[in-house]
């Protein structure tokens, strides 16, 4: 059996063997899921912008401490001289990698390339986001930004990794910033590399050199990390965490923003109708997926979008009524026949795609699934890539979609929102419309007055629920572990920080 | 040489009555009963999901040894057939055919049907095409190797020259010849399909939840080696002792032909 045991461990360490070997004394090496998209990735492009900000080779105008609140990075302070017009007065001192300084002119330079079709950094969803209508340099150390409408997040948009303030690339520094990092290589969907900026304001960084590689499996990572190959996990599978921690690992846990919910095909299919919705929402039980997939350490139940204790929180109480969901289903027009859901005479049958980066994704489908088969709706699983779910809930072909998102990436509750369900949403697959749901996000952009953006977004949270536009299931809370040694470190709520210039690793 | 036969009617009666056999319903979750080891209630332990491992193993058996049986035999009938239309069709019917065969030979097999299984999507079916796209070659080339070699016997000359059509001499003077050597391909083929189904579905391609097939089992496991290790041996024993019952048996397969032959 002890052989056996070797023999398979031995199979699966070599399916690893592809990682780099772990880093010498200072510096770290850290497994994550998702890589580099490209060789030199562009932090204003894409979503390059978490990696260059998670491993602090860029920063922005603001920034997200780890209460949530707003605070000023690159700025030393923001102020808003009309509706549509922000005033950011740029902190001295700031010198890029390259060693020139942080001027008005640069940060115009940078921003500007988000919306220049032409530049690799451009970025429709950042610049949906921004609604800039122009700006301007007012000498050395001031920038007047003009919105195209007011916008109440504008301050907190400046925190959006992918707005990274970056100087004229040159071959030694291709991603030109201000972090403690300095950026030496990408290789894509496999490594991510960055050295020590000795120059940094705030002091010399802990850490000589960070390796971020790519391993998009969570247990080929939790083996890793057995092996001694990485330092570090973001993300470890959530049911060997204890385990993990009695080997002597340091673990590192704490909520986040983000929400695996049910993207869901309001265009076509059982799952265009409110009530079908609304009674396979009750039909989840969230507790129980808690408990099975997350072992306990990994979230909790989620009856709205935010999670619980932060601002932004709806009081909505997870609902999980199986004798409800089957009234619904009635009133539906959906039949019940020897033990099955019909729909129109058709079995009512649900369509549910998700993807495996996430450990905790499958095993979730797959508990809905038992959940909606318990009460007589035949479900099917499909577990395939982000991109190919994402296609499938698009062109119809999906009924819901099971991924995870953090609902405040910049603090601010309406960039997801709009995102996800707006009718002209970026990224709203499931083609969801709410013209009610469409002007409650348009008057929280516009509303300044913090209790009454708070009451707005209450009422939102309040019509998803109702509606079933989306369905959460919990809230994550990030689960990341490391050798003895690390200190510095923290998660971030919004989980787009994590190497700051004070993060050491002595082994 | 009997007892390979013997668990290998037993792997055959666990494919077809194994379901009648299983203790709990597979897809049947558990909470309260994750991960529980194994013991009287359930004899092999249950996954991370509460389900009963055993229950699995034996619903798997049909979907793992009962694809690989549909795969391997398309496999044989089409690469038969194709290497038979190239021993029979004269020499530029046979060259074509051999290049298209020796070029689907020039990938390896597995990485091929990933990569047509990954074009098409997880699921059971693509996972039947991919698996048989790239599994008709080796019985092309025996049967078209065995088809030429027939060709100048006295047989089949007279056959031709009596008027028989190709299909009828394929049929009555070809088929007769080729099965014996084609059914020890087809055991070493249909191991070689047990792998594929495992493979893939231990890469996520194959057969989607909650049905339990043995690759899915260990791909579902995976996440607790260190923690529960025995939830990814149960499965990955089932692989291993079929593979090895299969090819043992195709090896006696294969001397009994051999004896056959030169006793012929």
């Amino acid at each position: 059996m002890k052989q056996f045991l070797s023999c398979t461990f031995a199979v699966l360490l070599a399916c690893v063997s592809c990682l780099p070997l772990s880093a010498q004394e200072g510096s770290l090496t850290i497994s994550v899921a998702f890589g580099p998209i490209a060789e030199v990735p562009d932090p204003r492009a894409g979503y390059n912008g978490w990696m260059s900000n998670q491993t602090g080779v860029t920063e922005t105008l603001m920034g997200i401490d780890y209460d949530m609140n707003l605070y000023s990075r690159l700025a030393s302070g923001i102020e808003q001289s009309s509706p549509t017009t922000w005033r950011v007065k740029l902190r001295d001192g700031v010198r890029f990698h390259d060693g020139t300084s942080l001027t008005a002119d640069a940060v115009v330079k940078a921003i500007s390339a988000i919306s220049d079709e032409t530049h690799p950094g451009y970025n429709t969803r950042v610049m949906k986001l921004l609604d800039l209508a122009g700006m301007n340099s007012e000498g050395e150390s001031v920038v007047i930004f003009e919105t195209n409408s007011p916008n109440a997040a504008f301050p907190w948009t400046l925190s959006e990794p992918a707005v990274a303030i970056l100087g004229e690339p040159s071959d030694a520094f291709p991603i030109n910033a201000t972090g403690p990092f300095i950026f030496k290589e990408a290789i894509p969907e496999q490594l991510y590399r960055v050295n020590a900026n000795p120059n940094y304001r705030l002091g010399s960084p802990g850490l000589e050199e960070i390796r971020v590689v790519v391993a998009s499996d969570p247990a080929t990572a939790a083996l890793a990390f057995e092996a001694g190959e990485v330092d570090m996990v973001i993300n470890y599978p959530e049911t060997d965490f204890e385990r993990i921690l009695s080997t002597g690992a340091l673990g590192f846990v704490a909520p986040t923003a983000r929400l695996y919910f049910y993207t869901i095909n309001a265009d076509s299919g059982p799952m265009a109708n409110p009530l079908i919705r609304r009674a396979v929402s009750m039909t989840i039980d969230r507790q129980g997926i808690v408990d099975a997939v997350l072992s306990g350490v990994g979230g909790v139940p989620a009856g709205t979008v935010y999670p619980d204790g932060k601002v932004w929180a709806a009081d909505i109480p997870v609902n999980h009524d199986p004798a409800k969901a089957e009234e619904l289903l009635a009133s539906s027009g959906a039949v019940k026949e020897g033990g099955l859901w019909k729909l129109d005479g058709e079995p009512l049958e649900i369509d549910i795609v998700t993807y495996s980066s996430r450990a905790a994704l499958p095993p979730t489908a797959e508990l809905t699934q038992a959940f909606l088969s318990a009460i007589g709706i035949t479900a099917n699983v499909k577990v395939g890539e982000w991109g190919a779910s994402n296609d499938a809930i698009a062109a119809g072909e999906a009924d819901m979609f099971l991924q995870a998102w953090v609902t405040t990436p910049q603090g601010d509750p309406g960039a997801v929102l709009e995102a996800l369900l707006k009718s002209d949403g970026g990224s709203n697959s499931g083609k969801y419309m709410n013209p009610d749901l469409d002007r409650l996000l348009d008057d929280g952009r516009l509303t300044f007055v913090q209790e009454k953006r708070e009451e707005i977004y209450d009422e939102i949270q309040q019509i998803i629920a109702a509606d079933a536009a989306m369905i959460p299931v919990f809230h994550v809370s990030q689960v990341n572990v490391a050798k003895p040694g690390l200190t510095g470190y923290a998660v971030h709520p919004t989980e787009t920080y994590w190497i700051t210039h004070e993060t050491r690793f002595t082994e | 040489m009997r007892s390979v036969f013997v668990i290998a009617g037993i792997l055959f009666l666990l494919a077809v009555f194994g379901p009648f056999l299983a203790p709990h319903d597979p897809t049947a979750i558990n909470i309260p009963n994750r991960l529980s080891p194994p013991g009287s209630a359930y004899l092999l332990g249950t996954d991370m999901l509460g389900r009963d491992i055993l229950s699995r193993l034996l619903y798997g058996a049909r979907w793992s040894l009962g694809l690989a049986f549909l795969i391997s035999l398309i496999g044989l009938v089409v690469g038969t057939l194709i290497g038979l239309l190239a021993a029979l069709g004269g020499k530029l019917t046979d060259w074509t055919v051999m290049r298209v065969t020796d070029t689907f030979l020039a990938f390896p097999d597995l990485v091929a049907a990933v990569v047509i299984a990954g074009l098409l999507g997880s699921g059971t079916w693509s996972l039947i095409f991919a698996l048989s796209v790239t599994g008709w070659m080796r019985y092309a080339r025996v049967a078209r190797g065995i088809g030429l070699s027939l060709q100048s016997r006295g047989y089949v000359i007279q056959a031709k020259l009596a008027g028989l059509n190709n299909r009828s001499i394929a049929r009555w003077h070809y088929l007769p010849w080729l099965l014996p050597t084609l059914t020890v391909v087809w055991t070493s083929m249909f191991a070689r399909a047990i792998l594929g189904i495992s493979a893939l579905g231990f890469l996520g391609f194959g057969v989607q939840p909650p049905m339990p097939e043995w690759g899915t089992m260990l791909l579902d496991a995976r996440i607790h080696l260190r923690s529960t290790p025995l939830q990814m041996i149960w499965p990955g024993l089932a692989v291993v002792i079929s593979v090895i019952v299969i090819n043992l048996a195709g090896d006696i397969l294969r001397d009994a032909v051999a004896t056959e032959r030169d006793q012929a």
